[in-house]
């Protein structure tokens, strides 16, 4: 057998060995676009906690023998990006009871799952979020604690390997978060009660 | 000694070739006939519905839709999806969606939302859902790489079928317009000797371009 082709059996196997590889190290990258909609005549102070700043999703398992997906960066690109075009102001806090803001959020990453196609026997990668969202009043008392799931697919898996399968996946999880966000914070009962006691409900009479 | 079994291959091919032929089934059902009319300057958007959980309306079917009514619509702005839904961010996202028309009569009265909508002068909302999908198969082609170099041999052959509907919402009035359903369907074949052929039926294709045009048959 020549040195050529022994090359290429060796690479066709090294080629084959990769695409075997249970590993999974993934950095997600996404953005959302920005929101089309009305600032809500509060100002917003966000406190993020250990648990926001540093969670990353990790798996040791049969299947999934080291599998490590941080979205650190993309989760906080999207509340950065979100919650400006929320509130008529947002600041950073050191703590939940800073008392330089109407209302305080204390968001944290709760649960994370993510689904190979040969593990649902679809055609789709899949993605779902977790959010615990805490909201404090000024005096530092705790409003409610919202909890949002962000859900995202890929259309097809087809020319997709599992790093870009899941990256899109997240995205569009982190995007459908985004959007809850946006449209279901008002409806919050426990908000809606709020905001009729802390706005002017005869200019805002929608959010009260 | 190798133009007997090119000219097997060929006559085979071109024989499968004439078979390989898909059928389109396009129904329409109007709701209104008097104010189903497109003018000039005004947009259309297609848009896929993607809130079912065990298939999802392929982007590129509903980009082949848009894609054929922007080049037969003389006048007709239509609204690429993507970037129509990134400017609408979040109110058209999947899970946030009107799902009927009257949802966007609750939509339009947000200021911000009625104003984008009137920058792109949109005159109608084209939702399509559906899919196609590989109904049976049969066959089997098998393929050897050596060092003295590779071949496929054996014969394949499946079965596609495609199904979507149109729902078309009048934003002027604001009311529904109709619905176009398509249903196709084909066989396509793969013969394989040294190198597989496919010879594949234009199942989604097909269905994209009828739909299309019944389109813009309805708005015209």
């Amino acid at each position: 057998m020549s040195r050529k082709t022994m090359n290429l059996l060796l690479l066709g196997f090294l080629v084959f060995i990769a695409g075997c590889s249970n590993t999974l190290n993934l950095q997600v990258d996404s953005e959302v676009p920005t929101p089309l909609a009305s600032r809500l005549p509060v100002s917003l102070g966000v406190y993020y906690n250990d648990n926001f700043l540093n969670y990353v999703f990790t798996e040791k398992s049969e299947a999934r023998e080291d599998w490590t997906i941080d979205n650190r960066t993309s989760r906080m690109t999207l509340f950065n990006d979100i919650l400006p075009s929320m509130f008529s102001s947002v600041n950073k806090v050191d703590s939940p009871n800073s008392q330089s803001t109407d209302i305080v959020l204390e968001p944290e990453v709760l649960d994370m799952q993510v689904a190979l196609p040969d593990e649902t026997h679809s055609d789709m990668f899949e993605a779902w979020i977790k959010y615990g969202i805490k909201i404090y009043s000024s005096n530092g008392n705790m409003i409610t604690e919202w909890q949002i799931t962000g859900y995202g697919k890929t259309h097809t898996a087809m020319f997709k390997n599992k790093e870009n399968g899941l990256n899109t996946a997240i995205s569009m999880a982190l995007r459908d978060l985004g959007a809850k966000m946006v449209l279901d914070f008002s409806k919050i009962p426990e908000m809606k009660t709020w905001l009729s006691s802390n706005i002017d409900c005869t200019l805002y009479p929608n959010l009260c | 000694m190798l133009i007997q079994p090119l000219i097997i291959y060929l006559i085979v091919g071109a024989i499968l070739l004439g078979g390989c032929k898909s059928t389109t089934v396009i129904d329409e059902y109007r709701e209104n006939t008097s104010t189903t009319l497109i003018h000039e300057g005004d947009a259309i958007v297609v848009l896929g519905r993607r809130n079912n959980s065990s298939y999802e309306t392929e982007f590129d079917f509903v980009e082949c839709v848009g894609r054929s009514l922007d080049s037969s619509l003389r006048g007709i702005n239509v609204i690429p999806e993507q970037s129509f839904v990134d400017s609408m961010y979040p109110y058209f996202e999947t899970s946030k969606a009107p799902m009927d028309v009257q949802n966007l009569d609750t939509l339009v009265q947000i200021p911000q939302v009625a104003a984008k909508l009137n920058d792109f002068k949109i005159r109608y909302f084209v939702w399509i859902d559906g899919f196609t999908e590989t109904t049976d198969s049969s066959g089997a082609i098998s393929c050897t790489v050596a060092p003295t170099g590779a071949g496929c041999f054996g014969f394949a052959t499946w079965d596609d079928e495609a199904n979507y509907e149109a729902v078309i919402w009048d934003f002027k009035d604001l009311n529904l317009s109709g619905k176009i359903s398509a249903e196709s369907s084909g066989t396509s074949y793969m013969p394989a000797v040294i190198v597989p052929i496919p010879l594949l039926a234009r199942v989604q294709s097909g269905a994209c371009s009828s739909m299309a045009s019944q389109i813009r048959s309805f708005i015209q």
